[in-house]
């Protein structure tokens, strides 16, 4: 339904030419969440903006629904941009509008037909929850309650695609993820796909379908978003993934601990099963767990532990470490903090890991899995 | 008495005059800086600078030339080259590239993100005029029109040193010239009480519609 072919976008700035978009190709299936993922100044909102031709693309093109939007006239494209929703980071609401008003916006710039744009407002604001609001400013909102008017608004004009430019960055995380399963709900009931931008890999693993990694303009990996997390291939997607995961705090807590400690990461069935008791028992070492956390990718469970096995019985451990292996279980050992060389992960915009004293990356030494 | 009134009543007429004018030709000239300034939505670098270079001339001529210059064109406009009416022209003339510097800077404090909202949902450029910028910009383009009125109480004060009537006129005359201070004074507070009045009903409108 959204093709994007070879697009390219630079900037001129008088100290000199920024290539905010380089060669960018991805299609959007319809009914799909295809996420772009991407510290600040990937280029990803950028791109974003040319989908909609809110940036002019300097080549390449954007096929939504086979045509190409570079080619249309202006009133063409404002014509198409109705079917084509935006949300933003700060929901962008008309301030001296009430909810109705604002979602109503949309649907008065070609209709003049009051009691159905009435009617569309009543149906959308009873589809996001907030049907008690209709009359209220967007300053008596919260947060979410605004970004979710914001949803209502883009969806009025009964977009077939909803383009979010960071929608949940500014929302705490429990809204955050109301949002998300809103946005959710709008793919599944309404058959639109959403393409989304997002610094926020928590946002990218819950909803996305497709899930792209941009660095310095280009697209530098492209997955289903299982495949991206369970097998990161291109070495900054992992770094990515990892600097706004689990292993800084799990570098830190190795430092303390006595024994060796590994990281355990399973995926689907390996989750619910008790691998843990049941290597304990069966090759009889001690198992220290130290921390741990299951994800949902999608509809899939994925999980990772970090464990200590005894450093006194390496055979038993090693016999532990195959057994866990042919499990499908991925095993990596990890170094402590300033025992090896680290490399520099920019987390610069993860604010909520909030880790300010460490930015360090840990490379394990073995990696098994 | 009566010479009060009649005073109050030129200076109204002088200041009700100027400022509809000022704001019908300045808010449009704000709209057009706004929208064609290098990072506008539609940037036309030749017109803008030519705008901007015209707006910072004319602010910085003395008001008392300006009523010179432009008195023949207050003939044409008026028929008169000196009086009330005659006054309004340079008055206007005075008030517009400030109204329209006002304009501008109120305009462009509408968020970014709510232009570029109303843009992707396909607004066209004279909507995105009427139903966003200036209704989102309306308290602070009340503000901006208050200011203007404010300003233009006190140009008209000075106007009357030409014969153009009014308060300002009837302190200078009456009560400098003919050493009568009590009508000085009395036209002083005349002139305060206006210009507070504009005041406070400006900044109660722009309250009242501000919904941020």
């Amino acid at each position: 339904m959204l093709e994007l072919r070879n697009v390219n976008k630079t900037f001129k700035t008088p100290e000199g030419s920024i290539e905010a978009v380089k060669d960018v190709s991805f299609t959007v299936e319809p009914g799909e969440i295809y996420g772009l993922i991407g510290l600040s100044g990937a280029g990803k909102s950028t791109l974003i903006r040319c989908i909609n031709m809110l940036e002019k693309p300097d080549s390449g093109q954007i096929l939504f629904e086979g045509e190409d939007l570079a080619l249309l006239s202006a009133k063409e494209l404002r014509q198409k941009r109705q079917q084509i929703g935006m949300i933003f980071q700060h929901f962008n609401l008309f301030e001296q509008k009430t909810v109705r008003d604002n979602i109503a916006f949309p649907l008065e710039l070609h209709s003049k037909d009051k009691a159905a744009i009435s009617k569309r407002v009543e149906e959308l604001l009873g589809f996001v929850e907030l049907t008690d609001k209709i009359n209220a400013y967007p300053s008596e909102l919260s947060g979410g309650q605004k970004q979710r008017v914001a949803i209502a608004r883009s969806l009025a004009t009964s977009p077939k695609l909803i383009l979010s430019d960071e929608g949940t960055s500014a929302l705490d995380p429990a809204t955050s993820i109301l949002i998300l399963d809103l946005l959710r709900r709008s793919v599944d009931e309404l058959k639109i796909s959403i393409v989304m931008i997002t610094h926020q890999m928590e946002v990218a693993r819950r909803i996305c379908d497709h899930v792209a990694v941009m660095e310095g303009g280009e697209i530098i990996e492209q997955n289903t978003v299982k495949g991206l997390f369970l097998e990161p291939k291109h070495p900054r997607t992992v770094a990515l993934i990892r600097s706004l995961d689990e292993e800084r705090p799990l570098s830190e807590i190795s430092a303390f601990a006595k024994d060796d400690v590994y990281r355990l990461g399973f995926a689907g069935g390996e989750v619910s099963r008790p691998l843990i008791s049941e290597i304990s028992r069966r090759f009889e070492i001690d198992i220290n767990l130290l921390a741990g956390d299951i994800n949902i990718l999608q509809d899939e469970q994925v999980g990772w532990l970090a464990v200590t096995f005894p450093k006194d019985e390496p055979k038993k451990v090693a016999a532990a470490l195959a057994f866990l292996q042919e499990k499908n279980v991925h095993i990596k050992k990890i170094v402590p903090n300033g025992s090896n060389t680290s490399e520099q992960a920019d987390g610069a915009e993860n604010d909520a890991a909030a880790d300010t004293s460490d930015d360090s990356e840990v490379r394990g030494g073995d990696n098994n899995g | 008495m009566g010479d009060y009134i009649q005073a109050l009543n030129e200076t109204l007429l002088m200041v009700g005059v100027s400022s509809l004018f000022s704001i019908a030709i300045g808010l449009p000239l704000g709209i057009i800086l706004v929208l064609t300034q290098p990072n506008g939505i539609k940037p036309m670098a030749g017109l803008y600078r030519v705008l901007d270079i015209i707006i910072n001339l004319f602010r910085s001529l003395p008001f008392i030339i300006l009523i010179i210059v432009f008195a023949p064109l207050a003939l044409i406009l008026t028929g008169r080259s000196s009086g009330t009416l005659a006054l309004t022209v340079p008055l206007s003339l005075a008030a517009i590239p400030f109204v329209a510097r006002i304009m501008e800077t109120s305009i462009n404090e509408v968020g970014q993100g709510v232009v570029e909202a109303a843009l992707a949902m396909g607004t066209s450029i004279p909507k995105l005029i009427t139903r966003v910028l200036i209704p989102e910009a309306m308290p602070a383009l009340i503000q901006g029109a208050t200011t203007t009125i404010i300003n233009i109480v006190g140009y008209s004060a000075m106007a009357g040193v030409i014969g153009g009537g009014g308060l300002g006129d009837l302190a200078i005359r009456w009560g400098y010239y003919n050493r009568q201070p009590q009508s000085l004074l009395v036209a002083v507070i005349l002139i305060v009480i206006l210009v507070q009045a504009v005041q406070l009903a400006g900044n109660a409108l722009s309250r009242a519609i501000d919904h941020r």
